[in-house]
């Protein structure tokens, strides 16, 4: 029996999901911000940089850090994501749970992870700014050295030019060399106030407690004027794009981006299609692309949900890219028509349950699914998605691999002579 | 079956030795949804070298990992007999180590698990065919971690610190040893070295420990012959090359800086604590709370690519840190003068007694599920050491101790750096 997460609402329009389980020997917290994506996503990232450089009471990073060895480890993290046409900001604290130890860390956890957003020691710091500005500037710059990495990133500029979902949540050199002190304040003001807020808590807590908790910080945030999320953006399907630019490398880096041409985030049916297609070793993909035929190490499918786009990437010899290619299309095309067996389907069934019981036995996993579903998916419990899964048949998941195009072919190629 | 527990971790861990000489351990975690199961044997990329029957014998570096890979061959693959029992598998190879493992959430899909990993490990199917057709898929492994920057500069750091020692060579080894590995060598491999007296079991969640011992005991053919003997490699002493510098179509430099500690190497949870010592130093001099983290980081010396990390196996121990950095002899001078002012001061009382606290909270972290459980228990497993030798060892630690290994393991005759800058 995998645990569900309770919800409620929170005053400010904010909505508390709690989950507790004395299985668990950790709490993790989690508060998702969420904005509509755009060009200023550069400035969200270094405002989220800035976040980690302390709060009133820690100072810097070093008390900051110290601060969360007191707290047996205790650590406080922001992140990025995207989430359909939205942008996510992830804040979170992550604790060992109270009764295995002397004293109980999660109080002065939560107090963290409410600074870190409410009383942060970088307003009017300009050091602060450009110190953050020059390491993220650094880390875009990097980008490219990780290749699968890179070709990600091109596939998908390529693919949504022109539609939110091209910006990087890290954002971009010009964006983030532009960003004034004021734009990075008012981001974090944005995000507090008016941003659509879920939190998050699973582990061995208090719910009674966590909610005390949570409606004292959302009240302090001043919540009002609720910023309105992005929707969907319908995309015309056309000519499939291809591009292909080269790198000094030894393999080919593989992108092949499918769209769905109804829009709107991915249904069940669509997530298994892309399973068989590209999922683990009993897909497609793993049995054809690289048991069979030896084109690959890793090749695989997966679903940006939110989106409505299943990528497929693999690295493979750059001698062998356009047959992997015509391969992975291949498979793609064969799903679409029917040519899936009971087996496969089973097989992604049963992949698919014991993923839902590896994530339960982490409160970190259930959280990242709890989130899922309540930002991109239907808000269903793990019960009620492993039983939606059971009635899934070949034919839906034919007519779901039937709704996507190929829009783009991204290869990342080694240089001639390289 | 003999218990081990560890009341700061509310866990215990059972351990025996079959007669065959198989080692289990047992970590029975109650109310868990998955059920996690390692086979491995102590054989990884490092043991090249061995002797069987007398007759000593050297294989192409990545033959461990190549024997990984072909043990899921087989008339139905592997993968699919094991979807098959609702049960996901997998393996992997390090320097010491090749490890197979299962999860699944059935316990009776468990038992037929463990009898499906003991089967297609102790019943390989290796045929010339088999061994051409996976090379190519192993060849493109190689390729892909050869791309990432941060994996040539580390091996880039191995190699300048232990020559031409087997841990300088990934353990997939090169394009040219791949293509190097035949059927014979894999074949001589597997019965030199999977048989129950290098092998271990592991298993992690909601199970019975005995009964699982007699599901393994039952399921073991053992294979005729004598084991292998493994012949130890003794590196020199001191750094085979104080420097090398590399080019590659990278943005930016990476760097590591590397220490090698003969004094760390070897087996055992009294090896395992001093590799505990050195890396609960290393956290507090160049850890996110030490003095020299923010400063460096403010300096645009380091940043939240850099890290710092301590291994060590039979014959070799090392600590290599870095990361990108636009100044890399800058670096280089500021992390050894951090070195040497810890070797020469010590370490803060006050900083000592934080770092106590969170190594509490990390032991409990690491037994939080069955997979992290797992792993932390297959590294005292492959150590030889005790199942909580690491927790033990991070709470029992004086200061002065944790001094001393610093002291031995920052010794500047073993210090080593790599970087790779930019080409062009």
């Amino acid at each position: 029996m995998i645990p569900e997460f309770s919800s409620r609402a929170l005053d400010g329009g904010a909505r508390l999901h709690t989950l507790s389980d004395p299985r668990f020997k950790e709490v993790f917290v989690q508060a998702g911000f969420r904005i509509p994506l755009g060009a200023d996503a550069g400035v969200v990232a270094l405002c989220a940089a800035t976040m980690l450089r302390g709060t009133r009471s820690c100072p810097d990073t070093t008390a900051l850090a110290r601060r969360g060895e007191e707290l047996y480890g205790a650590r406080v993290d922001a992140s990025l994501t995207r989430s359909g046409e939205n942008l996510g900001l992830l804040l979170s604290v992550s604790s060992v749970a109270g009764c295995r130890l002397p004293d109980d860390p999660l109080p002065g956890a939560l107090a963290l992870l409410e600074e870190v957003l409410m009383d942060p020691p970088t307003i009017g710091n300009t050091e602060i700014l450009e110190e953050e500005r020059a390491h993220h500037l650094n880390y875009l710059r990097s980008l490219r050295d990780d290749r699968g990495a890179w070709a990600r990133h091109r596939a998908l500029q390529v693919m949504c030019e022109g539609e939110p979902y091209q910006f990087d949540p890290q954002g971009d050199e010009e964006t983030v060399a532009a960003a004034t002190q004021e734009d990075v304040e008012a981001v974090r003001g944005r995000m507090a106030s008016n941003a659509s807020l879920d939190i998050l808590a699973a582990g061995d807590l208090d719910a009674e407690a966590m909610a005390q908790w949570a409606a004292g910080w959302t009240d302090r945030m001043g919540r009002s004027d609720l910023e309105a999320l992005a929707e969907p953006v319908p995309v015309e399907p056309g000519a499939v794009r291809t591009v292909e630019e080269s790198v000094v490398a030894e393999q080919a880096r593989l992108v092949l981006g499918y769209r769905k041409e109804a829009g709107g985030p991915l249904t069940l049916a669509d997530r298994v299609a892309a399973q068989v297609v590209g999922g683990g070793p009993t897909s497609k993909l793993f049995r054809e692309v690289r048991e069979k035929k030896s084109l690959a190490y890793s090749i695989y499918a997966s679903g940006h949900r939110g989106k409505g786009l299943v990528m497929v990437e693999g690295g493979v010899s750059a001698e062998s890219a356009e047959e992997a290619c015509a391969e992975a299309q291949l498979q793609w095309t064969e799903t679409a028509d029917g040519r899936i067996t009971e087996e496969e389907l089973g097989d992604v069934r049963r992949a698919w349950i014991r993923g839902l019981n590896r994530a339960a036995d982490r409160p970190a996993g259930l959280l990242a699914r709890a989130r899922m579903e309540a930002w991109v998916g239907t808000g269903a419990s793990p019960a009620e998605e492993v039983a939606a899964l059971e009635t899934v048949t070949l034919d839906q998941v034919a007519e779901a691999a039937g709704g996507f195009t190929l829009d783009t072919v991204f290869r990342l190629v080694p240089e001639a002579g390289a | 079956m003999k218990a081990h527990r560890s009341e700061a971790l509310g866990e215990r861990v059972l351990c025996t030795q079959l007669d065959s000489g198989l080692e289990v351990w047992v970590c029975p975690m109650a109310g868990m949804a998955t059920r996690t199961a390692y086979f491995g044997t102590r054989f990884g990329s490092n043991q090249v070298r061995f002797r069987r029957d007398g007759v000593e014998r050297t294989t192409p570096a990545g033959t461990a990992h190549f024997l990984e890979h072909q043990l899921f061959e087989g008339d139905t693959p592997v993968f699919d007999r094991f979807a098959a029992l609702d049960a996901s598998c997998n393996a992997f190879t390090s320097f010491e180590t090749t490890v197979y493992t299962f999860s699944c959430a059935d316990a009776a899909a468990f038992d037929s698990g463990w009898e499906l990993l003991i089967d297609f490990v102790q019943h390989p199917s290796i045929t010339e065919e088999s061994v051409e057709k996976e090379r190519g898929i192993i060849i493109e492994e190689v390729k892909m971690y050869r791309d990432n920057p941060e994996w040539r500069v580390h091996f880039d750091c191995l190699e300048a610190l232990f020559g031409d020692h087997p841990v300088s060579v990934p353990p997939g080894g090169t394009t040219e040893s791949v293509e190097a590995i035949t059927r014979a060598d894999l074949i001589d491999a597997w019965e030199a070295h999977y048989r129950p007296e290098h092998m271990f079991a592991l298993v992690v969640g909601d199970v019975d420990p005995e009964a699982v011992v007699d599901t393994i005991r039952s399921a073991l053919d053992p294979p005729e012959g004598g084991p292998a003997e493994a012949i130890e490699l003794s590196p020199a002493a001191g750094v085979s090359v104080p420097e090398v510098r590399g080019r590659h179509d990278v943005s930016r430099p990476r760097v590591c800086i590397g220490w090698r500690d003969n004094g760390a190497v070897g087996r055992g949870s009294d090896v395992l604590r001093q590799r505990v010592a050195v890396g609960m130093g290393m956290d507090l001099i160049l850890g996110e709370s030490s003095d020299a983290w923010l400063s460096l980081y403010r300096d645009g010396l380091l940043d939240h690519s850099f890290g710092v990390s301590t291994s060590g196996g039979t014959d070799w121990c090392a600590t290599i840190a870095g990361g990108e950095c636009d100044q890399p002899d800058d670096l280089v001078a500021a992390v050894s003068e951090v070195a040497a002012a810890a070797v020469d001061g010590g370490l803060e009382r006050d900083a000592f007694e934080r770092a106590r606290r969170k190594w509490l909270g990390s032991g409990v972290r690491s037994f939080a599920g069955p997979a992290s459980a797992a792993g932390s228990l297959l590294g005292c497993l492959t150590e030889q050491a005790s199942p909580f030798a690491t927790h033990e060892a991070a709470l029992d630690l004086g200061q002065a101790e944790v001094e001393a290994a610093l002291a031995r393991h920052l010794d500047p005759a073993c210090r080593t750096v790599a970087i790779l800058e930019p080409a062009g």
